[in-house]
């Protein structure tokens, strides 16, 4: 009578399960690919821009480095602040309009500090930014530091 | 490979509790019917009846208790509802097709072989060959009940349940009903409700009380096992998962050709989209074009992804349609991948058109190879996610309100990948860096679609 | 049978749940940790080098963070047992977790935002990790709006299980998102290699996060106990209703 031949409803689960598996291994191994590509990343390095050359002009773009020690100037009434951003591949001048946060700056002893620049770069070759942020990683200290 | 014995039987209940919300509407119901048998539950608004025979179709789940058609298979099982004749309260008919065309649907998800000669047997048996060609939403209350009749008996089925088949019938129809059943389904053990006994002494059924929830006074519990007098014959195969899928696709397009209720109102909402934020933004304020189109463009995929969604499962709900889909002998994962098609169709058809609007009214060139690759790809993955959604908010209060709160969130990934490809398009990013976006859309309809594929049969099946 | 397992919350007066003696000793615990946390956390800890006393907000927002996550892995695990179980308790659980992990949620994002302020210079930023945390509170802030939306209980739970299965997709992408991505939100200092904290902080941080843990469990007995109470209610109703019907 019933000539349909059954498959009993377990296997078919388990198989769809796999499928949703399969699925999201491929998407994690993606996502993880994606934070290489230039397109979908949040912010450039210093290099990349400076290999973006004309491409990256009058383009709002956020650029990450290290501020070069010593290189901040305040200019006029304070409103303007020039320094360099750094990394393996060289150095980028940027010039920053505006109030800058708190611990902008506090790069005493050695330590470098990263920031995050947003704007324009300019056919001159200088970074106009409209916002900067300053970048903490994941390192805490107490405040007095035992003289060495 | 299973063949059910003669002598088992057709139906089975044993001990079935089932709980609707807080009330216990089946408290330990036990019955049998053999094969070829008829049996009638007679009892007050209220007892449990359409319940019982929902349960029995496998569109509730007891709390307690098993349910077996056709020897031991549950009906959850799909190939169990190969033999399964369903008929609830309401027909599961789609009004924009004829009485022919809802009986094709039904053979095609059933795997009628030589569909249109019976077919057309059993529009005769219900009497309806005259009105076989007519759209179903011009035909009164009885003639739908007789379309539904005959859609549960289409297939031969040797399981029949049916929720008060004498509804809304005249006198003559209700007379007719034990023809109905000898011509279309002459082997079949039938199940069914009414409130009528002399209906159920006319079909030569026995008796069995349900009330509150119990049977009181079944005589015998356990059925007249004697084989069927009518020779068995080969029961028509379940039509392919492809198959199915392609069919309830077919189906679906060709109502909304003949209704349009979606895509023409779509249409004009996004070209009604792209001429007020032009106005809006370029003609009032001078914006750049070109962020104002893409802004345009990705917001109106996703307003009318949303709009059709919301829709997409509700329609089948509130007509009564979704059991219909549910009681055929396919895996419910196969409804959830042809609403998925259709939405993504839709929206994909209306983001083009947008692409065009745009480049005609704001004089950008979004029509172009990329472009239409992200809308298109962007719809199947907006779709993905929507057809889910739109499968958990069928039975939702204001579900217009609660859909873009859940359909936005996971969506977000799919806007990101269309306006950094369309910007990349237009040249307001750096071009050739889109391969990653492309990869996102991919990764977000193939996650969504193994999430929908698992997850939906459980969101069908209460 | 809901009469057999009557909630502790039904007992007369509100001090009623303390009675029980588990309950009691939760409650004991959590005063206790809490506490100490805080002792620890403003009192214990010494002040930062670079951020001073601003970054005392890590000891809430580390934790609540933490238990958000875990929360929703709750959510998933009892959606997939109700799905499978098809017991209501399995979707209690669900449901008290998903509200206490949006109310975490709400804690992270309002604590790093005011962190974010004084070390960034910013309130918020479109970084990944930001971003990822606000789409999951979105998520499960739909799922509560599902929930409330259905009234029917049966569907209300299949509907909310599906949903919080689904949602649990974006707690690996919030919590890997520093890793795969570049981002302004630093690396978690516990795990990662070039973090680090001298001890008295990381002691602090435990203890803040064992505090937040029976914190979670408490929230989470209390709402699970509330909602069937609210079902028993629901029931008893019922049931009155039935037998006015028989004897009618």
């Amino acid at each position: 009578m019933n000539a349909a031949t059954t498959t009993s409803p377990r296997p078919r689960l388990s198989g769809k399960l796999l499928l949703l598996a399969a699925a999201l291994t491929a998407a994690v191994g993606f996502l993880i690919w994606t934070g290489t590509q230039g397109a979908t990343v949040y912010y450039h390095t210093v290099g990349e821009v400076r290999a973006m050359d004309s491409e990256a002009y009058y383009r709002l773009i956020r650029v990450n480095g290290i501020v070069a020690d010593g290189s901040i100037q305040t200019s006029g009434d304070g409103n303007v602040i020039n320094f360099d951003l750094q990394d393996d591949s060289g150095r980028l001048p940027v010039e920053y309009r505006g109030t800058p946060p708190d611990l902008f700056g506090y790069s005493a002893e050695d330590r470098y500090q990263e920031v995050i620049v947003e704007g324009q770069l300019e056919p001159s070759g200088a970074f106009r930014a409209r916002s900067l942020i300053v970048k903490h990683g994941p390192e805490f200290e107490p405040r007095e530091i035992p003289a060495q | 490979m299973q063949t059910t014995r003669p002598t088992s039987p057709a139906i089975v209940a044993d001990d079935l509790h089932v709980r609707l919300g807080q009330r216990n509407v089946l408290r330990g119901v036990s019955l049998a019917l053999a094969p070829g048998e008829r049996m009638a539950i007679v009892g007050p608004n209220g007892a449990g009846k359409t319940t019982l025979l929902r349960a029995l179709a496998g569109l509730l789940r007891p709390r307690r208790g098993r349910v077996a058609l056709r020897g031991s298979q549950s009906p959850e099982d799909p190939d169990a509802r190969g033999g399964l004749g369903f008929l609830g309260h309401r027909p599961p008919l789609y009004p924009h097709l004829t009485a022919r065309e809802n009986l094709a649907f039904a053979a095609r998800l059933q795997g009628v072989t030589e569909g249109a000669e019976r077919i057309q047997g059993a529009l005769v048996t219900v009497g309806l060959a005259a009105d076989a060609n007519r759209l179903v939403r011009h035909f009164s209350r009885g003639m739908q009940q007789r379309l539904g009749l005959a859609l549960a008996l289409l297939a031969d089925p040797d399981v029949v349940l049916l929720d008060e088949p004498d509804a809304s019938l005249d006198s003559a129809g209700v007379d007719d009903l034990p023809r109905m059943l000898d011509a279309l389904a002459p082997r079949a053990a039938v199940l069914f409700s009414t409130h009528d006994e002399r209906v159920a002494h006319a079909l030569g059924a026995r008796i069995a009380r349900l009330e509150a929830g119990r049977l009181t006074d079944d005589p015998r519990k356990t059925p007249n096992l004697t084989p069927p007098t009518v020779p068995t014959q080969v029961r028509p195969r379940p039509p392919s998962f492809g198959r199915a899928v392609w069919a309830m696709i077919a189906k679906d397009t060709r109502v909304e050709w003949r209704a349009r209720e979606q895509v023409p109102t779509l249409l004009m909402f996004t070209l009604l989209a792209a001429v007020v934020f032009d106005m809006a933004f370029i003609a009032a304020l001078g914006s750049e074009v070109a962020a104002v189109a893409v802004g345009v463009l990705w917001i109106s995929v996703l307003l009318a992804a949303t709009l059709a969604g919301t829709r997409l499962f509700a329609t089948e709900y509130e007509r009564g349609t979704l059991d219909g889909l549910l009681v055929a002998p396919v895996d419910p994962s196969g409804i959830y991948l042809a609403k998925f098609t259709l939405l993504a169709l839709e929206t994909a058809f209306v983001g083009v058109a947008q692409l065009v609007f745009l480049s005609l009214l704001l004089n950008v060139s979004l029509f172009q190879a990329s472009t239409i690759g992200a809308v298109v790809l962007a719809a199947a993955a907006i779709s993905a996610i929507l057809a889910l959604q739109s499968s958990l908010v069928v039975s939702a209060r204001a579900r217009e309100m609660l859909m873009p709160l859940l359909a936005i969130p996971p969506a977000v990934p799919v806007l990101l990948a269309g306006v950094g490809i369309s910007l990349g398009a237009l040249e307001v990013t750096p071009a050739g860096q889109q391969g990653a976006w492309f990869g996102l859309l991919a990764v977000v309809t193939v996650v969504f679609l193994a999430l929908g594929t698992v997850l939906y049969p459980h969101a069908a099946r209460s | 049978m809901s009469q057999v397992r009557t909630s502790e919350l039904a007992r007369p007066g509100w001090l009623g749940a303390l009675r029980h003696p588990g309950t009691a000793a939760l409650y004991a615990l959590l005063l206790l940790s809490m506490g100490l946390a805080l002792f620890m956390a403003f009192i214990f800890a010494p002040a930062e080098r670079v951020q001073a006393e601003v970054y005392r907000l890590l000891f809430v927002h580390v934790p609540s963070a933490w238990l958000a996550f875990a929360a929703f892995g709750v959510v998933a695990v009892g959606s997939v047992m109700y799905l499978v179980r098809g017991k209501s308790r399995w979707d209690r659980l669900a449901l008290a977790s998903a509200e206490i992990g949006v109310l975490f949620t709400t804690l992270t994002l309002v604590t790093g935002s005011v962190w974010g302020r004084s070390v960034w210079g910013v309130w918020w930023q479109w970084d990944p990790r930001l971003t990822t945390t606000l789409i999951m509170w979105f998520i499960y802030v739909s799922y509560l709006a599902l929930r409330a939306y259905i009234d029917d209980p049966n569907a209300r739970q299949r509907m909310a299980s599906v949903l919080g299965i689904v949602g649990v997709v974006s707690v690996p992408i919030v919590w890997f998102s520093v890793e795969w991505w570049r981002s302004l939100h630093p690396t978690p200092s516990v795990t990662s290699p070039g973090g680090g904290m001298p001890r008295e902080m990381l002691t602090t941080l435990m203890v803040s996060v064992a505090a937040f843990t029976v914190f979670y469990v408490v929230l989470l007995r209390q709402r699970m106990q509330l909602e069937l109470a609210a079902t028993e209610l629901g029931s008893l109703r019922e049931r009155l209703h039935e037998r006015n019907e028989e004897s009618a």
